[in-house]
């Protein structure tokens, strides 16, 4: 019986060299497809099979499985495109110049796991003096705001760097729209016009993208100082991704350096260079290691937060139940916000959203 | 070996364990519970099915624990759990079984792109298959629960699975959803048929499953060609009539039914047109059951392409 650290460790080296696969028993393979699915990275897994001659190979059960969650991201990414499309017919008339973010910019941009992501949500880009004009826009167009309480509302207005997420009825998914990059009051605050200064055009007309250095950084800064470190596994794989594609450039590195740098985005190229290296193992230039340790924090923070995030970023094992890792996620729940507001601020609103976590029964079952 | 060749109470044991797998065509379950009256449960309505190694690669592998938490004390729970997550609200402790039921179709509809994924129950007499699209209200799953007492093999009750290549409807025969009125209904039309427990209070009301008859599940590998697309419109006391459905109306009603149907994208435009093409579409309304029958037989007897 393969233990968890068997399955994980599996499940990262298919990624790198689906070859692999061609030497699982059932078992093996039932544990490996739990846990990809699990981790969200079922498709991308079944891409990593296709691209590398893999697929065609593998037993009937598992390329089945593999072929049917890639047709099922495929047509999330179909949505998200076109959902992206609908908000820039609005914006173009309004003459509101749009970024897309992250998962559609993958599509944009034509990355190769870009249609393996399970979408959910399209994050798209307004400058900050045109964030309520676009969302009155959009609502005149058939957007509509989630129903939230007063104090979701006003958390949203005063301290996010998003408006309220809004869907169009009776579509599937949902689009945030954000005026900058990272929460207004956090302890990171790289100016929004900077991005905007190097946004490059896409295919779609008045869709722009962020700059490769800026992407990365971008998505780096979302995963390492997010509230939710659980199932983030799928975070990674679109730096790793980003690191593989963009990278092929030689300028690329030095240029990400400086950038960090510049914008005082360093701690979060940190982490992305070490978790890469860790979890993934992703071939990086040599000396981007040694040239990212001056954005490290101190000694024993390093120490401390290298092991916790690793360990909360690894894939999980659905098998053992219940899950672990529970603590850590919640002490990386605490540290983002500690990031993220001011302790008066974050004091009581911890306070408020655990007040409201013990009334609501859906949560008391974990 | 079937499940019910070992006694319930072993199947608990092993349910409790490392889990029991059943083999229930065209996919293999594992199911691991430690809760014995749902264990029980699938022993009456799972007997005839055949159990596979527990190590066998299993298509879904599903857990009904028992929820946790100080809330749970006083209102004891269970939780379906797929993958390590948990994707639903959970279920009062003793609505396992529907809960099973349920999340089992839930994670079908969404795994299993491989085929197209029509919402209908489906019964076969002859090699042809007669799909029972699900329309609200329409009385779908008592239509074809009581088709399976007068002759017709029963087939599923709620996924008509197409295969892309050659267009036969695969089986997947599990426990017939009775709703409300439906349960009465059934035990009153075929003593034979074996029901299992009332859930009251479940999200669609009362619900009981009756076991699937011995033979459907013996025959569940053999696919059939579909002949007749019947959308049921039962309303008491109405006097029967079967209206031909245009292939472009039949089209539209099975293709936005369906659970995969943009998933599939082209592949399901031409699947769906090919099969109204084929088969006889109907709207039946009818007040009894014996005359739909009737109607539905006739439809099928009547040479295919008829109405073409």
């Amino acid at each position: 019986m393969p233990t968890s650290d068997d399955i994980v460790a599996l499940l990262l080296l298919a990624i790198k060299d689906p070859r692999v696969l061609q030497a699982l028993g059932p078992r093996e393979w039932e544990r490996l497809l739990a846990c990809a699915r699990r981790n969200a990275v079922l498709a991308y897994l079944a891409h990593r099979t296709e691209s590398t001659g893999v697929h065609e190979r593998l037993p009937d059960a598992p390329r089945v499985a593999m072929a049917s969650a890639r047709a099922g991201a495929r047509r999330l990414a179909q949505l998200a495109r076109w959902e992206v499309e609908q908000i820039a017919q609005v914006m173009r008339r309004e003459g509101i110049p749009l970024i897309a973010l992250k998962g559609v910019a993958y599509l944009l941009r034509d990355m190769p796991h870009a249609d393996t992501r399970l979408i959910t949500d399209v994050d798209v880009m307004v400058p900050r003096a045109s964030i309520d004009a676009a969302e009155r826009y959009l609502q005149a167009a058939g957007w509509r705001t989630a129903d939230l309480d007063a104090y979701d509302r006003s958390y949203y207005r005063r301290w996010s760097h998003e408006i309220p997420p809004m869907r169009y009825p009776g579509r599937l998914l949902g689009v945030d729209v954000h005026h900058t990059i990272c929460a207004p009051v956090s302890r990171l605050r790289p100016d929004p016009n900077a991005f905007w200064a190097h946004a490059v055009a896409t295919r779609m007309p008045g869709v722009r993208v962020l700059s490769p250095v800026d992407s990365l950084l971008h998505a780096a800064v979302h995963l390492f100082f997010d509230s939710d470190f659980d199932s983030r596994f799928r975070d990674l794989i679109d730096l790793h991704e980003m690191a593989l594609a963009f990278g092929e450039d030689a300028q690329f590195w030095p240029a990400l350096v400086a950038r960090a740098a510049e914008l005082d985005l360093g701690r979060p190229l940190y982490y992305t260079v070490r978790m890469l290296g860790l979890i993934v193992r992703t071939p990086l230039p040599t000396g981007v290691v040694a040239e990212v340790e001056r954005f490290a924090p101190p000694a024993p923070v390093a120490r401390w937060m290298t092991r916790t995030v690793a360990d909360v970023l690894r894939p999980v094992d659905p098998e053992p139940w219940p899950r672990r890792h529970r603590g850590k996620l919640w002490l990386m729940y605490v540290r983002s916000h500690w990031l993220r507001m001011p302790a008066y601020l974050l004091i009581p609103h911890l306070v408020r959203k655990s007040l409201r976590r013990a009334g609501d029964p859906a949560t008391q079952t974990q | 070996m079937k499940v019910g060749d070992v006694p319930a109470s072993s199947l608990a044991l092993h349910a409790a364990r490392g889990g029991v797998s059943l083999r229930i065509p065209p996919i293999t379950v594992r199911v691991r519970s430690p809760i014995a009256r749902f264990a029980q449960q699938l022993h009456t309505l799972y007997g005839a099915y055949e159990l596979c190694d527990v190590a066998d690669l299993a298509d879904i592998d599903v857990r009904l624990l028992p929820a946790r938490g100080p809330r749970r004390l006083l209102a004891p729970a269970v939780r379906f759990v797929i993958d390590g997550i948990t994707p639903f609200e959970p279920f009062e402790l003793d609505h396992a079984l529907p809960l099973f039921e349920w999340g089992v179709n839930w994670v079908f509809a969404h795994r299993m792109h491989q085929h197209l994924l029509l919402h209908a129950a489906v019964v076969e007499r002859g090699g042809r298959a007669v799909l029972l699209p699900a329309w609200p209200g329409s009385g779908k799953s008592t239509l074809a629960a009581s088709l399976a007492w007068r002759g017709w093999r029963y087939l599923s009750d709620e996924f008509g699975i197409v295969s892309l290549s050659t267009l036969a409807v695969l089986p997947f025969p599990r426990p017939a959803a009775l709703k409300n009125e439906s349960i009465d209904v059934i035990r009153r039309f075929a003593a034979q048929a074996l029901i299992g427990p009332t859930f009251p209070r479940t999200r669609k009301g009362a619900v009981a499953h009756m076991r699937v008859p011995d033979e459907s599940v013996r025959r569940a590998a053999e696919r059939a060609s579909i002949a007749a697309i019947v959308f049921p419109d039962f309303q008491k006391g109405a006097a029967l009539q079967a209206r031909p459905l245009g292939q472009t109306a039949a089209f539209l009603k099975l293709a936005h039914n369906a659970f995969n149907y943009e998933v599939l994208g082209e592949a399901a435009f031409h699947a769906v047109a090919a099969i109204v093409r084929r088969a006889q579409c109907r709207i039946l309304r009818y007040g009894d059951l014996d005359d739909a029958h009737q109607a539905i037989h006739d439809l099928v007897e009547q040479p295919v392409h008829a109405d073409v």
